[in-house]
């Protein structure tokens, strides 16, 4: 945009001016041709992907090294390593949070995010190192506890003592953690585009071209290499979906339905017990992590083993239809409970594994129930699980475009698109509506941070320049005008300074008193053209954000507001007071 | 930023041209250590777990063994969590599911890995078996067809083919459907291997659903095959006597008498084969007087089974009565008796015609009534069905 000449614009103008790089001219030409720090960023995405995929891999591995060592290697653990496992692991947990990795409480998500708005995406090193040992340690052990926000934050935080040794700039060095988290997501998931989605969606909230390259690059690099290692098998498998006949969509609405109910249940029960809980003398908080693993024992001795851990294996299961609907939506409200006792606890573990099998119980059900009833449709419980995946994810995590994402890619089934349309349409809305303050945000709110919400500011009405614009004036003075006629209008007219329209589809901008000016300096029969060749003026558009023309009305008096379709066809004018007063009416109205 | 080492090493590592290169190979460095040390981990994780999927595998393998169907069905799923694409382990999960009887379940896992292998014919075959139970005969047949047309790991897979048409045969069977399974069986003895046992079996199950012409031939093919024991020579008579080819009949009949001298059954269709080629009324080419002497014989044999299964049934033929198909048929036969010479037979075929009606119509009710006959009478009610099919 061109700057505003030095009688016009503010002191200061514009900052924008790019670096150019001094030095020798080899430099110069190496820097131009093959080496910057924009491409460099885009190389080292890449291997901050490799390193968060080995890294999550690792921290799979020790997870099942754990298991086997807390809980012996029988999928239905013995009564005594049920109780105890969880319980004393609880205690060691709470040791090492309360003492050396302080930073490695709760599930990652919202320490990741934190980490990116107030110490620009710094995540000391400790805090990854914490967060590895004491989740791998809580979901060894059994707690009810996922491993893919701890790997988004290990992902994060390995980008981020990465790149702090690697001097880079400060706008570089904020975006590594986005970049880390989104690749120890794909990992931890094995799904790239849910995880590039998510962290847009979740951690950054919003679509940028500058870091959308560096977050696939990372994501495809870590699922990579995490398939080398692991397989490329998905978590649990996913039978195939068939054909989805019209009538069930209505089975899926309901789904829809439960899913919100269920997800509100679980939000509301975290954001009700976790300040009471927090709240409580020091001596019991350090013993909330051993009751709840006692309590989640009691379940699985209680014969439900399923709830322990991650329970992707259980997951599996339901989906290739091992479980009655009764099992299947006792086990739902099982996992709620379990997770929330210990999620609430201050156990370091994350919730994406719960949600989902919280959601995949909840499909399954749905769809055993649904095939009791009506006999005649045909869609597989596995199907309605994925979809209860989903829903869930889009009712609890309120990410509804990674939900839709999530299912698809997981099943890799296209036409499972309608019935995860619908049933997380209905999630989503139901949950919103009883609970407008998704629980990330409620969670951040409890930790005293003030984090942007990024649900509401997606939902936020934008104010539009046409809202605060003003009438345009009622004479247009033309650059084929000599000064004096200019003049002669201007002095008719009430305003200080006037547009003036260019032959060059373009508009500038001349003061009244600079205008009547140039008869006294005897250049009264120039044409304004020539005389202020350099007074070009930024135009707005009707439909865009306030924001832009904050930009300009700060460094120019007036702006015009002009159709896109004709640039010279003006339909108001706007200055820094209609852009205030916009907004102070906007705050007012809400 | 940062200040590393010393002017010189900061002023090369500061240059735009060094800095990048230098940056990437330290990168590429610690990313092959890092990769080095998760291979070396996650070796000795696969090599751990399957040592323990082996371990639960063979554990699930005792349980079954020592009839423990429900410990076994723990001990498969936790083999599957350390193999969970182990289709040697999800196999026996669903044989032991069967094994616990949980029935439900197990069909529910079969059908999970019909959808992951849908042409498995072991899959195919068991899922069949269990559906079956219940009953949706087109989803079993279709299911059997799986079987018949899938794909088998193991190396007899002809003999486990032929395994699941045998079964889909019997399938047919039980629900009385003996056209379904006589055309599977036309299938099955189109592609069957040189196996005298097969080929017995075969006929066995063609003889069931009333195909003897068949049946004799594959009887015969067992006999080639070295299978000359006495049921295979009863059923080669058997299907011989059926499709009235009764000096072969009387041949195989024989053959099994010598095998077995004691068996009823032998004797009973030898005497029937016997008499038919002596004494057939209805015998091709024979004289009209010989034909008319051997109604006269058929008559009085069928007044005697009239007489015996009277008494048999406790029915009184001595009062003139109607009431009961017995004696009703009774008085026809006595009124018949003064007319029923060889004279009046050879020289009036329309009354040789009525006589043998009401010898076969004899014969017919008394078995009805009194049971399967032997001897005379089987051949007479032989001659007696073999003539009613004729003229359906």
């Amino acid at each position: 945009m061109s700057s505003p000449p030095a009688s016009l614009a503010p002191a200061g103008g514009s900052n924008a001016s790019p670096t150019r790089p001094s030095g020798s001219l080899v430099r110069r030409l190496g820097a131009r041709f093959f080496f910057n720090e924009d491409r460099f960023f885009l190389v080292l995405a890449v291997f901050l992907g490799i390193f968060a995929g080995l890294a999550v891999v690792c921290f799979r591995i020790t997870m099942e090294w754990t298991r086997l060592f807390l809980l012996g290697s029988s999928l239905n653990p013995s009564p005594w390593r049920a109780f105890l496992a969880p319980s004393l692991t609880g205690l060691v947990i709470s040791a090492l949070v309360l003492t050396i990795f302080q930073g490695a409480r709760g599930s990652g998500l919202n320490q990741t995010k934190a980490a990116l708005y107030i110490s620009d995406g710094y995540i000391p090193f400790r805090t990854v190192l914490g967060k590895f040992i004491t989740a791998t340690l809580a979901i060894g052990s059994g707690h009810s506890l996922g491993p893919e926000d701890p790997s988004l934050q290990i992902g994060a935080g390995l980008a981020s003592a990465i790149g702090s040794r690697l001097r880079l700039s400060r706008k570089k060095l904020r975006l590594l953690a986005p970049v880390g988290a989104a690749a120890g997501l794909a990992a931890a998931f094995n799904a790239p585009i849910s995880a590039v989605l998510f962290v847009i969606e979740e951690v950054i909230g919003r679509w940028s071209a500058d870091i959308l390259g560096s977050i696939v690059l990372s994501a495809v690099a870590s699922v990579v290499t995490m398939r080398w290692f692991l397989g490329a098998e998905p978590l649990f498998r996913v039978p195939p979906t068939g054909v989805i006949s019209w009538e069930e969509l209505a089975a899926y609405a309901v789904l829809g339905i439960l899913g919100g109910i269920a997800s509100v249940v679980f939000s509301r029960g975290i954001g009700w017990l976790r300040p009471r809980l927090k709240a409580t003398p020091s001596l019991l908080q350090f013993l909330l992590p051993a009751i709840a693993g006692l309590l989640i024992g009691g379940i699985a001795t209680a014969g439900f083993p399923q709830v322990m851990g991650a329970g992707y294996d259980f997951m599996d299961q339901a989906m290739h239809d091992q479980y009655t609907w009764q099992v299947l939506g006792i086990l739902a409200g099982l996992k709620i409970l379990a997770t929330t006792l210990s999620f609430v606890s201050g156990t370091p573990g994350g919730m994406f594994a719960p949600t989902l099998f919280i959601g995949a119980m909840l499909g399954g059900a749905v769809g055993s129930v649904e095939r009791i009833l009506f006999p005649h449709l045909t869609g597989s419980v596995g199907t309605y699980a994925l979809v209860g995946m989903g829903v869930l994810f889009a009712g609890f995590l309120r990410a509804p475009i990674t939900s839709v994402f999530m299912a698809l890619e997981v099943s890799g089934d296209y036409s499972i698109i309608l019935p995860v349309l619908v049933a997380n349409t209905f999630s989503y809305l139901l949950a919103r509506k009883l609970q407008p303050a998704p629980i990330l945000e409620e969670i951040t709110r409890q930790d005293g941070l003030h984090l942007p919400a990024l649900e509401a500011e997606r939902e936020q009405e934008s104010i539009r320049v046409e809202d605060a614009m003003r009438h345009p004036p009622d004479f247009l003075l033309d650059d084929q005008m000599s000064a004096a006629e200019a003049c002669a209008l201007a002095k008719e007219l009430p305003e200080t300074h006037l547009l003036v329209k260019t032959q060059s589809q373009s508009w500038f901008l001349v003061a009244k008193e600079e205008l009547c000016k140039m008869m006294e300096f005897g250049e009264g029969g120039q044409l304004l053209h020539f005389l202020f060749p350099d007074r070009v003026v930024p135009c707005l558009y009707p439909d865009q954000e306030l924001e832009a023309a904050l930009r300009y009305t700060q460094e120019w008096p007036v702006v015009p507001v002009v159709s896109r379709a004709d640039v010279l066809r003006i339909q108001g004018v706007i200055n820094l007071q209609d852009v205030l007063q916009a907004y102070r009416k906007s705050r007012a109205a809400s | 930023m940062h200040s590393i080492g010393d002017p010189p090493i900061k002023r090369l590592t500061e240059s735009v041209i060094i800095r990048e290169p230098l940056l990437i190979t330290i990168l590429v460095v610690l990313a092959s250590i890092f990769f080095a040390l998760t291979h070396s981990y996650t070796q000795a994780y696969d090599h751990r777990r399957e040592k323990l999927g082996t371990q639960w595998f063979n554990s699930g393998n005792a349980d079954l063994q020592n009839h423990r169907p429900a410990a076994a069905v723990d001990d498969f799923r936790t083999a599957l969590v350390y193999a969970p694409h182990h289709w040697g382990y999800q196999l026996r999960l669903a044989e032991a599911l069967t094994a616990a009887n949980r029935v439900n379940e197990a069909i529910a896992y079969y059908r999970s890995l019909r959808q992951s292998r849908p042409d498995s014919g072991i899959v195919n075959l068991e899922l069949a078996r269990l559906i079956a139970r219940t009953g949706d005969g087109e989803e079993v047949q279709k299911l059997y067809n799986g079987a018949i047309f899938g794909e088998w790991d193991t190396a007899n897979a002809a003999e486990n083919r032929r395994q699941a048409f045998f079964e889909l045969i019997d399938y047919f069977l039980k629900r009385n459907d003996a056209a379904q399974a006589e055309s599977q069986l036309i299938a099955l003895s189109a592609d069957l291997p040189a196996d005298a046992q097969a080929h017995r079996r075969i006929a066995d199950l063609f003889l069931q659903v009333g195909d003897n012409q068949r049946a004799l031939e594959q009887y015969r093919l067992a006999l080639r095959g070295k299978l000359r024991d006495a049921d295979t020579l009863l059923g080669a008579g058997k299907a011989a006597f059926r499709s009235g080819q009764y000096p072969a009949a009387k041949s195989y009949l024989e053959r099994a008498l010598r095998e077995q001298p004691e068996r009823e059954e032998t004797k009973t269709l030898l005497d029937a084969s016997q008499w038919l080629l002596a004494s057939n009324p209805l015998a091709p080419e024979i004289p009209a007087a010989e034909k008319a002497r051997r109604i006269v014989q058929s008559f009085a044999q069928a007044g005697r089974r009239l007489q015996a299964c009277a008494q048999q049934s406790h029915v009184s033929l001595s009062a003139p009565s109607n009431a009961t198909v017995l004696g009703r048929l009774f008085q026809k036969w006595k009124q018949a008796s003064p007319l029923v010479t060889e004279f009046r037979l050879w020289r009036d075929p329309r009354l040789a015609e009525t006589t043998l009606a009401l010898i076969f119509e004899v014969e017919e009710q008394t078995a009805n009534q009194c049971g399967a006959p032997a001897g005379a009478d089987l051949a007479l009610l032989t001659i007696a069905h073999e003539k009613s099919g004729e003229s359906r």
